[in-house]
C-alpha cells in the first residue's frame, strides 16, 4: 500500500522524447568554441576532446550545505556557481562545460572528501524543462579534481536517460550503463511521439569496491537497478553532486534537492 | 530528419527492416496479410486494426506444465504451438500473430483460471536472436480470451524493451510503461566503444496485488524489485493467468522460451 501511496502522490513528469531541446543553442558572442566541443545535432557528429587537451580545474574554497567546497572541474569557458537553501533542502548549481564523459570533463563540482562506504540520493529538478537535453546532474566518485581524474558515478539527464559511468583509468575512456523509461503517446492527446518518464529519484551506494545505481522511477522505494560495477578505490576519494550543461560556454540551471551523503553503505533512500 | 542522424536510430531501422524482409520471404504463399497488419517499417507505417475488426479465440484442449489450457487469441493467420520442459521448467512457445496492441491481440496464451493475487515470473530468451526485433514474450493476466479483452500484461521484446502495459477498457487502445537499457563500452557487439549496446532483462515478473498490477525486473541478476509505479485494472474472478508470444508478423511464425516460470496464487512470491 505504501508503493501505492507513494506513486499517487509522485507527480509524473513527463516530456516529449523529440523535443526542442535536441538542438544546441549557439554559444554566447564573442566566445570560441573549438568544433571537438559541440555536442551531437543534426549538423555536427560529436567527437572526443583531442587526446592531449587538459584544462586546469578552479576550486573555490568554502562549505555549501553538506560539501566543503566547489570545483570547476576541467575549467569550462564560462564560470560556474553554485547555492544551497536550507529551507527547500535544494542545491541550485549553475554549470556551463562541454560534458562529462570521454578521456576528460568540464562541470560545476561540490564535493567533501570521504573514506570507508557511502550513500548518495538526490531528487533533480529542471528549472527549465526545455534546456537542452543532454545536460545532466552526477552524483560522483573521484579520484581528484583533474579533469580526467578516474570516476564512477550516477547520472541523470534532462532528457530522462539515468546512467551508472565510470572512467576505470585515468585519462581513459567513458563507460557506462544506461536507463530510459518512456510511454506511447495516449490516443486523443496532442502527444507527438513517445513520452519520456524523468526517475523521481536518483541514488549511488558505495560498499567496499562495489557501486551501486540506485533508481525510483515513479515514487516506488529506490531500489538497485542492474548489477553493482568494481571501481578500484585507495584510501579517501572526492564524494558530491555535479552538473554540466553540455555546452561549452552556455550555462543552464540544476536544481538538486533533499541530497542524501551518508558515510555508510545501505542508507540510499 | 534529424533523428534519422542518430546511429541508433538508423541502426534499429536497418535491423528492422532486414529482419521484416527476411520474415516476410518465410510467409506461407497461400496467405494474404491486410496492410494495416504490417509492422512498423522505413516502407510502411504500422496502423491499428480496423474498430471493427476481430476474430474469435480458438482454444486447443491442451493442458500444459502448470497451465490448463491454450489459445491462439485473436486467431493468427497461422496457428502457434507450444512445448514444456519440466526439467528446466521451461515452455516454448511458438506463434505468429499481428501484435499485443492497439484494440485487440493475436498471439498463442497458456493459462489457468485463477482469483484473488498473483505473482508470475519468468526469464525470457528467444531462440531465433535475428527474429524481429518487435516480437514479445508476455506475463498475461486477462479478463478473457477474447481479442480485445482487458488485461495487464509485462513482456520483454526482442529488441530489448520491456514494459508494462494494459488494456483499462475492451476494445480500446493499450497504454504502457517502457524500459530499455543498454551500454557504451561495457557489453560486447558494439560498433564504436561509445556505440549504445543493447541489455536484455535477466528477467521480469507481474504481481497482481486486489486490483493494483506491478512490473518486477532484474535487468543484471541483481534482486529482482518493482520498476516504476503500479497500475490499476479491475477484473472480475476468475479472470485468466498466463504466459505467452507473438511474433509481431501476422503470418509467420517464430518462438520464445520462458523458463522457470514461478506461479503462485498470492502476491509478494515475484522471485
Amino acid at each position: 500500500m505504501r508503493v501505492v501511496c507513494l506513486a499517487a502522490l509522485a507527480a509524473l513528469s513527463v516530456s516529449p522524447v523529440f523535443g526542442q531541446s535536441l538542438v544546441p543553442p549557439p554559444p554566447p558572442p564573442g566566445v570560441d568554441v573549438p568544433d571537438w566541443a559541440l555536442p551531437q545535432s543534426a549538423t555536427h557528429t560529436q567527437v572526443p576532446p583531442p587526446a592531449d587537451f587538459h584544462r586546469p580545474s578552479v576550486t573555490i574554497n568554502g562549505t555549501i550545505g553538506q560539501f566543503d567546497a566547489q570545483t570547476d572541474v576541467g575549467g569550462p569557458l564560462a564560470p560556474g556557481s553554485a547555492s544551497y537553501d536550507p529551507a527547500s533542502k535544494t542545491y541550485t548549481i549553475n554549470s556551463a562545460g562541454y560534458n562529462i564523459w570521454y578521456q576528460r570533463d568540464e562541470f560545476h563540482y561540490l564535493w567533501k572528501k570521504m573514506s570507508g562506504d557511502v550513500s548518495m540520493a538526490a531528487s533533480v529538478n529542471w528549472p527549465n524543462m526545455d534546456d537542452f537535453h543532454d545536460r545532466k546532474v552526477v552524483l560522483i566518485f573521484r579520484d581528484s579534481l583533474d579533469d580526467d581524474s578516474r570516476q564512477i558515478m550516477a547520472a541523470q539527464h534532462g532528457n530522462g536517460m539515468v546512467h551508472i559511468s565510470w572512467r576505470a583509468e585515468k585519462g581513459g575512456q567513458m563507460t557506462d550503463v544506461e536507463y530510459r523509461s518512456a510511454r506511447q503517446p495516449r490516443a486523443g492527446t496532442g502527444e507527438k511521439g513517445p513520452q519520456t518518464f524523468h526517475p523521481t529519484r536518483i541514488g549511488v551506494e558505495k560498499k567496499g569496491d562495489q557501486f551501486q545505481l540506485y533508481i525510483s522511477w515513479q515514487g516506488e522505494p529506490l531500489h538497485p537497478e542492474g548489477a553493482p560495477v568494481t571501481f578500484r578505490t585507495n584510501g579517501p576519494v572526492y564524494v558530491g553532486i555535479g552538473f554540466a550543461s553540455h555546452l561549452t560556454a552556455n550555462v543552464l540551471t540544476a536544481k538538486v534537492a533533499d541530497v542524501v551523503v551518508e558515510n555508510a553503505a545501505g542508507q540510499v533512500r | 530528419m534529424w533523428w534519422w542522424k542518430m546511429p541508433l536510430v538508423r541502426f534499429a531501422s536497418f535491423v528492422l527492416v532486414l529482419s521484416a524482409t527476411a520474415a516476410l520471404a518465410q510467409m506461407p504463399p497461400s496467405v494474404v496479410v491486410p496492410d494495416w497488419a504490417l509492422p512498423d517499417s522505413p516502407a510502411h507505417k504500422q496502423v491499428a486494426p480496423p474498430p471493427d475488426f476481430h476474430r474469435d479465440p480458438v482454444t486447443y484442449n491442451k493442458p500444459i506444465g502448470v497451465f490448463e489450457n491454450q489459445t491462439d487469441v485473436g486467431a493468427a493467420l497461422v496457428p502457434g504451438d507450444a512445448s514444456y520442459d519440466a526439467a528446466g521448467n521451461s515452455y516454448t512457445i511458438t506463434s505468429a500473430g499481428y501484435n499485443i496492441w492497439y484494440t485487440r491481440d493475436e498471439f498463442r496464451y497458456l493459462w489457468k483460471k485463477m482469483s484473488g493475487d498473483v505473482s508470475l515470473a519468468a526469464t525470457i530468451t528467444f531462440p531465433d536472436p535475428d527474429g524481429f526485433g518487435d516480437r514479445k514474450a508476455a506475463l498475461v493476466i486477462r479478463q478473457g480470451l477474447n481479442d480485445d479483452s482487458t488485461e495487464a500484461l509485462v513482456a520483454q521484446h526482442g529488441a530489448g524493451m520491456v514494459h508494462l502495459a494494459r488494456r483499462e477498457v475492451q476494445n480500446t487502445r493499450i497504454k504502457d510503461m517502457e524500459y530499455r537499457v543498454g551500454s557504451r563500452g561495457g557489453l560486447p557487439g558494439g560498433a564504436t566503444p561509445d556505440s549504445l549496446v543493447t541489455l536484455h532483462a535477466g528477467r521480469i515478473g507481474i504481481e497482481k496485488k486486489g486490483d493494483q498490477f506491478q512490473l518486477w525486473i532484474s535487468w543484471q541478476g541483481e534482486p529482482m524489485h518493482p520498476e516504476g509505479a503500479p497500475v490499476t485494472l479491475h477484473l472480475q474472478e476468475p479472470f485468466y493467468v498466463g504466459i505467452g508470444f507473438t511474433s509481431h508478423l501476422a503470418a509467420t511464425l517464430s518462438a520464445a522460451r520462458l523458463s522457470n516460470v514461478v506461479l503462485e496464487n498470492r502476491a509478494g512470491r515475484v522471485r
